[in-house]
């Protein structure tokens, strides 16, 4: 009799359901769960859910405002705290409007770079935010996650806001790797651009344009636009560089007053 | 003397300010690098554009902002100038072209192509 009781109890103990740590397990809880088990049970569920959620952001994109303000758009975002045990999910229904008033600690420097982050300190539905000079975290904040930066310029007006996303990596192919807007006509002033480092004036129509960070090869494509009239031509692309030549319709080297290039491709 | 004090600072600060640019001083015309990113330097820029040969920094004021001249710069005691006798050579060139132009299409005519003949041939003009 005690070898039969001592069989059964070790059949249900190998029997019974181990407490998995990697999966969501859509029939559990189940009904007939004895109790003692129901912690467990909802504790594997919840990291499952966690582990999929902590990082989550829909929408929630930034953008510029005004010299002293940024534009945040609705969406939906979690919050973990800096151990990832607690995460705060909040909802963002109307655009909202960080600016100054939002600084962590201390006042507004110039020729300084900036983060934005969404704060879920407060009990609320939506999230606050928070604009610290730290890239790693805003002062006195238990729950946020940086979702942008920007530069305020020697002026102290914003400038370069540049919105994180979820996404493939700034290496996806399909994302714009660089770009220049530039005057050529007079001295050569960039008006605005992306991992452009450099460029050169060679000469009538005849810019190089350098990329901050390289392509992996010259195999990557370019596409210009100049002012009416004048058309935009490759003279030769190497992985670190672009050199154009700008002609008018009569075929002859031009300087134009609005030059721009647009470039994509790998660089892994 | 304050005054002289005050003029003396005017003048520092505005030179400290000024933009430098690189002028590649072999090429024909000169080439003139300027840097965009504020971690940037000359020298790896220059590698990135092949730029190569003797160079000099000056600032970004002392090149001339009219172009029309731009395919003859040169550099010359410390400044970019237009090469007067490269820019008369070229128009030289240009003048003497037109006029050989000229001078074959009277000779086709001579020889008894029409004016429709010497379109087809893209001639005329």
């Amino acid at each position: 009799m005690k070898k039969l009781t001592f069989f059964i109890l070790v059949t249900l103990f190998f029997a019974s359901k181990s407490f998995a740590v990697s999966e969501w397990d859509v029939t559990e809880i189940a009904g007939s769960r004895n109790a003692s088990d129901i912690d467990a049970y909802s504790i594997v569920n919840a990291q499952a859910q966690d582990r999929l959620l902590i990082g989550y952001r829909r929408g929630m994109g930034v953008n510029y405002s005004s010299a002293s303000a940024l534009s945040v758009l609705t969406g939906e975002i979690a919050i973990p705290n800096a151990a990832g045990t607690v995460t705060r999910y909040r909802r963002l229904t109307t655009t909202n409007a960080p600016g100054w008033a939002q600084i962590d600690t201390g006042a507004e420097a110039n020729s300084t770079t900036y983060y934005l982050y969404a704060v879920g300190d407060t009990d609320s539905t939506e999230p606050t935010f928070s604009i610290s000079a730290s890239s790693s975290a805003p002062s006195g904040k238990t729950y946020y996650v940086k979702i942008a930066q920007f530069y305020n310029d020697a002026s102290g007006n914003i400038t370069n806001v540049i919105s994180y996303r979820p996404d493939y990596g700034a290496d996806y192919p399909d994302v714009v790797k660089g770009w220049v807007n530039f005057t050529g006509t007079g001295t050569v002033t960039i008006n605005d651009q992306h991992n452009v480092s450099s460029i050169t004036d060679n000469g009538t129509g005849d810019y190089t344009i350098n990329w901050s960070t390289a392509f992996s090869s010259a195999y990557y494509a370019i596409s210009g636009n100049a002012a009416i009239g004048n058309f935009v031509n490759i003279s030769s692309i190497t992985s670190s560089s672009s050199r154009i030549l700008v002609y008018d319709y009569n075929g002859l080297q031009v300087d134009s007053a609005t030059i721009t290039l647009i470039a994509t491709g790998d660089r892994i | 003397m304050k005054r002289y004090l005050f003029l003396f600072f005017i003048l520092i600060c505005s030179t400290a300010y000024a933009e430098k640019v690189r002028v590649f001083t072999d090429y024909k015309p000169v080439r003139i690098l300027r840097l965009v990113d504020k971690g940037a330097d000359f020298e790896t820029e220059a590698a990135k554009a092949d730029l190569k040969g003797n160079f000099k920094d000056i600032d970004d004021s002392a090149i001339p902002t009219d172009k029309a001249d731009r395919d003859f710069w040169k550099f010359e005691k410390g400044e970019v100038t237009a090469n007067k006798a490269s820019k008369k050579e070229r128009e030289d060139l240009k003048t003497k072209k037109k006029a050989d132009k000229q001078s074959a299409i009277q000779k086709l005519k001579a020889m008894g192509l029409t004016d429709e003949e010497l379109a087809t041939l893209k001639i005329g003009g």
